[in-house]
């Protein structure tokens, strides 16, 4: 018996070409735009550069300053502080959202575009001024909070800087929101009658039957969330009016950078601070997908 | 027919066409020229630019004049990263503060040359004032004018308070007493606000200086290195921001700021005295719309007699990248020495360092700019300090702002602030 290879039928030359030729626009915006000024960041990681003159060598300087930083340790307190805080409040938020929209049938697709949309607009400039004056002294929420005894200003006070800005986070729900809503839809309906069947409750349901077969969902939800929330700039920017303040409360990772680089022409130094971040966001990343294969169950099999 | 081969080749001419259309276009004529101008400023200063520039454009045609504008902090922000593609814009205004740094590389171009052929009248120049725009060995920016530190009162709010104004030679504790006494009134605001006396001094560097120099202390060595240590800034904060003052509640509270941006509270009608340079009295009187303004002398070290000093408002520079730096060096002509350009913007750019423009503004004076020449009239005898400007004076006076601001929350001491401000001044200077 002859055994007949296959052959893949062969491709013509002009193909490739045509292909990599498409591509070639994106690919030039890529290394210019993208690989390009990373790889000047990691070598300006290691230099003193302030943007007027060449940059001259100094070795691991930048990396010691950064210990000894207070200023830069304040940026990763509040930094962590929000992204450990704000993105599972977001998520939790997000879920308990989609699960009562699973119950509804017919206005569902008005109340999942009135949820989305706050995530488009979200982080743009303009909302991050709203949502300042709304939080200003005499605004809105300090009308409304002063009913329940909640009173005062939160853009001037450094204690509820944060956790306004983890409300603006949180008020962008929609996004994971709808992916969670796919999610919970996609568990079979034959386990949650063979629940109904067992007697469970829906709070039992939910935790035992739901939730586990939405782990691939809600991993998925995690990761961008902690990568998204490592990136807040804008609407901290717009809020602290580009200081981080008031004292400090505001100090994002981001921040911090932009001030150095661009306001303080140290530039050698945010580098550095650049570097790190990638490398601190590149590691919890790491350890959440290696963590996955623990807690996250995949229904159609590895 | 399009076969399979020819059509990969089309679409690929048509993607590099559609990339060459966002290349740039022919360059122009050799009469038309475009000048990009940047200045930063309130929109009052914005309306009076271009009511000039449109003078200009009116009598030179084939100048096209782009502006931009932004607030002070994103226009050095926009600027710096201008300076790091080359890019800068042919006419830009610039700060005493930040000459240093621009020029130490060749980012702004020596003006001398354009000084010597005429296209700027050197004549008409106060000597001293421009020699303030030279750095690195360079002229690289011409003055708009000059102005002094003055103690912009709200004389409305402090007649309602029913408190007297200090004379002049009245001491820095006297301030406070002032200033105390004032918030003590316990007068409001039409909203209701509390009307406070005023903020901390300590808030404004250029105070510090000055209180160094009234010392007899220079600030900058001459080896370049400051001629002060951390013993003068904690001095100067206790006297500035001492802890009685701090629990009275008797200073602008810092988180009002916070609501009040971008307003302060002087403009807000919720304090009665600031410390600003003299030229911001057009402003504070556009965002007020108060007639009581008035501008009183600093306060002086006790014991001592009156000394002051008198700082560039600002400049013009010309971008060192530009390529008609003679059409640049024209328009700045222009602005520094038209006597229109004197009537329309007045004192807001500091007392004009052209004698005709100065001329100018005496004649069309409204009452602004005729109490800013008043009150430079009446302490110019003691106003012979030279400038107390620091090297990399920007990086070190918003440093100073912002542990001010920490200082203010109670976040850290007065110790740590000079100790931490220093930090930052070897970071600068080493």
């Amino acid at each position: 018996m002859t055994i007949q290879r296959i052959r893949p039928p062969r491709r013509r030359v002009g193909e490739g070409v045509a292909g990599y030729a498409f591509l070639l626009p994106w690919l030039l915006g890529f290394l210019l735009l993208t690989a390009g000024p990373m790889l000047a960041s990691a070598y300006l990681a290691f230099t003193d550069y302030n943007l007027f003159r060449a940059p001259q060598w100094v070795g691991l300087d930048n990396f010691e300053r950064m210990l000894g930083d207070d200023n830069y340790h304040q940026a990763w307190r509040v930094t962590l502080l929000y992204v450990l805080v704000g993105a599972p409040l977001k998520l939790a938020a997000a879920l308990a959202v989609a699960v009562l929209l699973n119950r509804v049938t017919r206005t569902r697709s008005f109340y999942s575009s009135a949820f989305y949309l706050p995530s488009l607009v979200g982080a743009s400039v303009s909302i991050a001024i709203v949502w300042k004056a709304m939080f200003i002294e005499g605004g809105v929420v300090d009308q409304a909070g002063s009913l329940i005894g909640i009173t005062g200003g939160w853009v001037g006070d450094p204690s509820r800087t944060l956790p306004m800005l983890v409300l603006l986070s949180v008020w962008q729900l929609g996004a994971p929101m709808v992916i969670f809503l796919a999610g919970i839809k996609q568990v079979p309906p034959e386990l949650l009658e063979a629940a109904a069947l067992d007697g469970a409750g829906p709070v039992r349901t939910f935790f035992r039957v739901t939730l586990p077969m939405i782990t691939p969902v809600l991993f998925f939800n995690l990761l961008l969330e902690i990568i998204n929330s490592f990136q807040i700039f804008g609407s901290a920017y717009i809020i602290s009016n580009g200081t981080g303040g008031p004292a400090r409360s505001t100090l994002f990772y981001t921040l911090y950078l932009y001030v150095r680089g661009f306001q303080d022409f140290q530039m050698g130094y945010a580098s550095a601070m650049a570097w790190v971040f990638v490398l601190v966001i590149g590691g919890i990343t790491a350890i959440m997908f290696r963590s996955s294969s623990r807690w996250v169950y995949y229904s159609g099999g590895r | 027919m399009y076969t399979k081969r020819t059509m990969p080749v089309i679409a690929l001419g048509a993607v590099a066409a559609m990339m060459m259309a966002g290349c740039a276009a022919t360059p122009a004529e050799d009469e038309d020229v475009t000048l990009n101008f940047a200045w930063w400023g309130a929109d009052d200063r914005a309306a009076m630019y271009e009511e000039a520039l449109d003078i200009y454009r009116e009598e030179n045609p084939n100048v096209t004049i782009t502006t931009q504008s932004a607030g002070f902090a994103d226009y050095w922000t926009a600027r710096s990263a201008e300076a790091a593609s080359g890019s800068l814009p042919d006419v830009l205004q610039t700060d005493l503060s930040y000459l240093d740094e621009y020029s130490a590389n060749g980012q702004l171009l020596d003006l001398t040359p354009y000084l010597d052929d005429g296209t700027i009248d050197e004549a008409g120049f106060d000597a001293a004032l421009l020699a303030s725009g030279e750095a690195n060995d360079a002229l690289v920016a011409l003055p708009t004018g000059s102005n002094m530190l003055s103690v912009i009162t709200n004389l409305g709010l402090v007649e309602k308070a029913g408190v007297a104004s200090p004379e002049l030679g009245y001491t820095w504790e006297d301030y406070y007493t002032y200033l105390t006494s004032i918030s003590a009134a316990g007068i409001t605001t039409d909203a209701g606000q509390p009307v406070y006396g005023g903020g901390s001094i300590a808030g404004n560097i250029w105070s510090f200086l000055l209180w160094l120099v009234q010392q007899g202390i220079d600030p900058v060595a001459s080896d370049g290195s400051l001629g002060f240590g951390e013993d003068e800034v904690v001095a100067w904060l206790e006297l500035a921001y001492p802890d009685e003052l701090r629990d009275s509640g008797e200073l602008f509270p810092i988180d009002r700021l916070a609501s009040l941006a971008p307003l302060d509270g002087f403009g807000a009608q919720e304090a009665a005295l600031q410390i600003q340079y003299d030229n911001f009295l057009a402003t504070y009187a556009a965002q007020t719309e108060s007639t009581q303004l008035s501008l009183q002398p600093l306060p002086v070290v006790e014991g001592t007699d009156p000394l002051y000093f008198s700082k560039p408002a600002m400049f013009l520079s010309i971008g060192a990248n530009s390529e008609h730096p003679a059409e640049a060096a024209k328009l700045i002509s222009f602005l520094l020495t038209d006597p229109r350009v004197g009537e329309i913007f007045g004192t807001s750019k500091g007392v004009p360092a052209y004698d005709a423009q100065r001329e100018a503004v005496l004649d069309g004076a409204d009452d602004t700019v005729k109490a800013i020449l008043a009150y430079e009239e009446s302490i110019a005898e003691y106003a012979t300090a030279p400038v107390p400007v620091l090297p990399h004076h920007s990086t070190l006076e918003s440093k100073w702002s912002e542990l001010i601001e920490r200082l203010m929350y109670n976040d850290i001491t007065r110790e740590d602030f000079a100790s931490e401000w220093f930090a930052e001044v070897d970071i600068a200077l080493g």
